[in-house]
């Protein structure tokens, strides 16, 4: 652990923008946003997986105190919306349910009442009467012929598919010596925000103003002008600081619906997600990977397949997105002659699986990194050793076929091998310990580590205006959405840079569509990189138009200016600044602007794009105690090492690696969600518990590598960069410490302990 | 809308929980989870948080009993150092039963009373022989923690209060708290046992145990306690005993199971689990307890 003063110096040098206010309490979240006039609403859901809606019984609700009306499917068919299908790659989920119910937690009806606590008694009293149907929860069976369709307009349960094959595989396999062949599977979890979504929509004059919880509210808000056949600019969407998002709030959920129910009523309308409904908004995608890997007589890889099966539940989301991460990654970032992936996402009758931080890769690394050791182990070859001989190096090619650049998985994996084999820093007594000599006994150590390959959205636009305002602030505009990741730090930082200009004149505002330009969204780690790239382009256009108003001014050419920040002095002398510019000019502000795309390269051997503009690359080494009468699993060393190319806030990046191992823990340990007939639990923070400051590894470190100054140093955003390899390099430390291989998440004491008495992994019943 | 009524004194107190319906309020813990889990909430409550007696520690003069009022924070127990110096056992509990932010609310009141059965702090209490002072329409009286245990019946009834918790005047020779934690270091307990020892001169002389987070509620681990009779400190420490003590405190659950107590079976864990890691706390509380002994 951090010893106090090294904290406290780093906040002081390397503040992060939001931090103090939102530890105080004074950042205000979309749930403290309000209106004059405004509703609340609460919905009212599917207690059925699967069925057609008979009738909705609104009687009750509508004559109880406060209830401002009861709104069913048909006042959606009454305005023309039935029909309408949202989502951002795929367009399958209603406003609100209509005719078929699709997971129990669906939306069927909402109240909209004087109160929320109005609106919730009304919504327990709307009686909802399904015929229920054949349902289908797993995706094998969802996609085996014959299966209950989940959308029944669809031929199958087909959600999306991915492929990729390069190499003579046939060949390959006739080669290999040995052949190894492994199923790993991953359960549901949720992204579990502390924050709930939240969503407050009105309308003025046929203009629509909303805000809300969103990763990305350039998109969200596309899709509100398509929904209600607006201009893009008669839809103004707001999102206030989230707190915490993890890819839980990615693409548009309620805003479609809240809009709709604004509308219907004539006033703002309010709605707010209580805990146990965050359960069934979005989870994170359950998972089936079987590998196949075979190795030449010197135990060198010859070829690696995959077959990865995610369960999408009943509308898309990211589900596509998700099965081409998942697909990318379960192979690794190594040196493979001939692979195969087929990835597979399926519709199921269970609520909607979305985007969750690590996007499918870590369902895919927990497969994909603990064969890489089953198979060290069996060819007698050291794990990291193993790795070394197969990483690919940049100039390589991945296993996809596609050349790669820039990449230093081996430098991160040494990194952090280094660190976890160092002696512990600091007193010797802050590596925890078990609490008497009774436990010691039962106490086995072990040692695991994992790589991470993970793609960013290619290509993908982020759009950044700089403003120098007339009292000299520096107003940084973007659609970058800031939940706690620091986005807003790093921006004024990369801003400051160019203007040469101190952060305490930068600022950068929220994210409001009718100020903000164009952002792909806050997903896939890319903001630092997409985004910072923008704005640093939008600084330098603003510095170009001050020298060319300093050139008018001062009658000098523009060549002939120096410049300090943005104070511009002629050779003889006379100078002005940039806020007396703004004045002298007349105008309210100069702004620059500026697009960026991260493009893909071209592979020239193919002449097609490669599959991401750049690679997050991480390792992770952790040391673990597993005790072995209990099954309890400790991780009480983590050492991760991320690729960044070049860091922007010291302080923002550490404690993005270290927050990736420290949420990584939760679904590698104890986070999990079942469903009962469709019916998900638990559905509270008691019983679905998030790592806590009692599960840190008693010594955590973590290093963003850099490249040396002069080369390219493209910036690479840390959002993710070491999740994935947590569970794998726990479940690869737990093998070693127990000798027995663990091939189902979590690592709950029961599974472990189980997995200890019959010496293979068996599932929890 | 329920009602609150925040009484000043003990006699206030227990007049308005005579009133049909009324329940009494320690931190609110319970009630405020209940409300939040979306359970239908009583129509009257009776917070007794500003009855200053009850939020008192001291030493009973007269019995030299160590009294904790029933609506002192788990915090404050936590902190107390008479606690700490009389009861290290109850301190551990009261430190291990919640977060920081819950510990400085919750009462040790409400904790015994609202689920015993789940209470770090019952077995503790159990362990360490305390009394409890229940106060009624009937008048107070003063029964053994371990009554807590009890299957049929809750042991304080409609319109009682939990006043105060006794600790004897002499507190064990070695002690300890085992539980476990299987989601994550932040949880609630999914095994608790406490363990207290009484040894003269290398021999036990008494011994008393109970684990609660396993069921309903507490479970009194007479068959461990058997098990020790007349045991040495060197034979205790030698580990030969951790199979018997782990099978007898398997033997007490099992007692428990087939009186009717009903098991956790949840996502903490099956109560195959629970049973299990009772064992193997047993064994280690014995072991932690005995190698205090004489410190």
């Amino acid at each position: 652990m951090t010893p106090r003063g090294e904290l406290e110096g780093l906040a002081a040098t390397d503040p992060m923008f939001d931090a103090a206010d939102r530890v105080v309490g004074r950042t205000r979240y979309a749930i403290d946003v309000g209106v004059p006039g405004m509703a609340h609403a609460a919905l009212v859901r599917s207690p059925a997986a699967a069925g057609q809606i008979v009738a909705v019984d609104r009687q009750a609700a509508g004559a109880m105190p406060g209830v401002i009306r009861v709104v069913s499917g048909t006042d959606l068919a009454t305005a023309g919306l039935a029909g309408i299908r949202f989502g951002t790659m795929t367009k399958d989920q209603p406003i609100l349910a209509t005719d078929s119910v699709r997971f129990a937690g669906e939306p069927v009806a909402a109240v909209i009442a004087e109160t929320a606590a109005a609106a919730r008694a009304a919504a327990a009293a709307v009686r909802v009467d399904i015929a229920e149907a054949m349902a289908v929860f797993d995706a094998d069976e969802a996609l085996m012929p014959g299966a209950p369709r989940v959308h029944d307009g669809r031929s199958d349960n087909l959600l999306g598919r991915w492929h990729a094959a390069s190499g003579d595989l046939a060949a390959a396999r006739a080669m290999a010596a040995r052949h190894f062949r492994h199923e790993f599977s991953s359960p549901a979890a949720q992204q579990a925000s502390l924050e709930p979504h939240v969503c407050l929509a009105r309308w003025d004059d046929g203009r629509l103003e909303i805000w809300t919880t969103s990763q990305n509210p350039s998109r969200v808000a596309e899709e509100l002008a398509r929904i209600f056949g607006l201009a893009p600019a008669d839809v103004r969407l707001h999102v206030p600081p989230l707190g915490g998002a993890y890819g839980g709030k990615n693409h548009a959920k309620h805003e479609p619906l809240v809009a709709f129910l604004a509308r219907l009523v004539g006033r703002p309308v309010k709605l707010a997600n209580w805990r146990r409904e965050e359960f069934v908004t979005v989870t994170k995608h359950p998972a089936r990977v079987l590998v196949e890997s075979g190795v030449d007589g010197d135990g060198q890889l010859l070829y690696r397949t995959a077959q990865v099966r995610f369960g999408g539940g009943a509308y898309a989301l990211s589900s596509m997105a998700v099965a081409r991460a998942g697909g990318l990654a379960v192979l690794g970032p190594y040196r493979i002659p001939a692979a195969e992936v087929e990835s597979l996402v399926a519709y199921t009758n269970l609520p909607p699986a979305g985007s969750f931080r690590g996007l499918g890769v870590n369902q895919a690394a927990w497969a994909g990194e603990q064969q890489i050791n089953m198979i060290a182990r069996e060819l007698g070859i050291d794990p990291v050793e193993y790795r070394r001989r197969h990483l690919v190096r940049s100039g390589d090619r991945l296993w996809t076929g596609e050349p790669v650049a820039d990449v230093h998985w081996l430098e991160c994996l040494e990194a952090a091998v280094a660190d976890l084999e160092a002696p512990p820093p600091g007193p010797a007594d802050s590596v925890s310990a078990p609490a008497t000599g009774a436990v010691s006994g039962a106490i086995r150590r072990g040692r695991g580590v994992a790589v991470v390959l993970k793609h960013t959205i290619t290509p993908s636009r982020s759009d950044a205006s700089v403003a120098l305002l007339a009292d000299g602030t520096i107003e940084v505009r973007t659609s970058a959405v800031d939940m706690g990741q620091g986005v807003s730090t790093v921006l004024a930082r990369l801003v400051g840079r160019v203007l040469g200009i101190g952060l305490e004149r930068i600022r950068c505002v929220l994210p409001d569509t009718a100020v903000t330009p164009f952002d792909a969204s806050s997903s896939s780690s890319r903001a630092t990189f997409v985004v910072g790239e923008a704005a640093q382009r939008a600084a330098s256009d603003l510095l170009r138009r001050l020298v060319e108003a300093a050139s008018d001014v001062l009658g000098v050419a523009p060549e002939r200016l120096t410049r300090e920040g943005d104070l511009l002095t002629t050779g003889d002398g006379r100078s002005i600044d940039g806020a007396a510019l703004v004045r002298v000019t007349a105008a309210d502000e100069l702004v620059g602007l500026a697009s960026f795309v991260n493009e893909p390269s071209i592979d020239p051997s193919t002449e097609r794009p490669v599959s991401s503009s750049h690679w997050h690359q991480g390792a992770l080494a952790v040391e673990v105690a597993v005790d072995i009468e209990t099954g309890v699993v400790r991780v009480e060393r983590a050492h991760g090492a991320a690729w960044a190319g070049e860091v922007v806030s010291a302080a923002g990046a550490r404690l993005q690696n270290e927050g990736n191992v420290v949420f990584g823990l939760g679904p590698t340990l104890f986070e999990a969600l079942a469903f009962d007939e469709g019916r998900v639990w638990p559905v509270n923070l008691m019983d679905y518990r998030l790592p806590s400051i009692a599960d840190v590894p008693g010594v955590l470190t973590s290093r963003a590598l850099e490249a040396e100054p002069g080369v390219s140093r493209e910036r690479h955003g840390l959002g993710e960069s070491l999740i994935p390899a947590v569970a794998p390099a726990v479940g690869n430390a737990v093998a070693a410490a127990i000798g027995v291989r663990i091939t189902e998440l979590p690592l709950h004491p029961e599974r472990v302990l189980n997995a200890l008495r019959t010496g293979q992994a068996v599932s929890r019943s | 809308m329920a009602r609150l009524d925040s009484p000043e004194s003990l006699d206030e107190a227990v007049r308005l929980l005579a009133v049909p319906g009324a329940r009494p309020i320690g931190g609110g813990v319970a009630v405020l989870l209940r409300e939040r889990l979306g359970e239908e909430l009583g129509d009257r409550y009776v917070a007794v948080g500003r009855v200053a007696s009850l939020r008192a520690i001291g030493v009973d003069r007269a019995t030299g009993e160590l009294v904790i009022g029933s609506a002192t924070t788990l915090a404050d127990v936590a902190a107390s150092p008479i606690v700490r110096a009389r009861g290290p056992l109850l301190q551990a509990a009261a430190t291990a039963a919640a977060s920081p932010g819950i510990r400085s609310i919750a009462t040790i009141g409400g904790n015994l009373v609202d689920a015993p059965g789940d209470s770090d702090l019952a077995a503790a209490l159990i362990a360490l022989d305390a009394l409890l002072d229940i106060h009624g329409p009937a008048g107070p009286r003063r029964v053994e923690s371990a009554r807590l245990s009890a299957i049929e019946a809750t042991l304080i009834g409609l319109g009682e209060l939990l006043v105060a918790i006794r600790l004897p005047p002499v507190g064990p020779s070695g002690w300890a708290l085992q539980r476990i934690q299987t989601q994550g270091g932040g949880d609630r307990s999914s095994t608790t046992v406490a363990v207290a020892l009484r040894a003269v001169d290398g021999r036990l002389t008494g011994a008393s145990a109970a684990a609660t987070a396993i069921a309903v509620r507490p479970i009194v681990l007479a068959e461990l306690v058997a098990s020790l009779r007349g045991r040495t400190v060197v034979e205790l420490s030698s580990g030969q005993l951790a199979e018997p003590v782990a099978a007898a405190a398997r033997a007490a659950a099992d007692r428990a199971s087939n009186a009717g107590l009903r098991f956790h079976d949840d996502v903490r864990a099956s109560s195959a689990y629970r049973r299990h890691a009772l064992g193997v706390l047993a064994a280690r509380a014995v072991a932690e307890a005995t190698s205090r002994i004489g410190q």
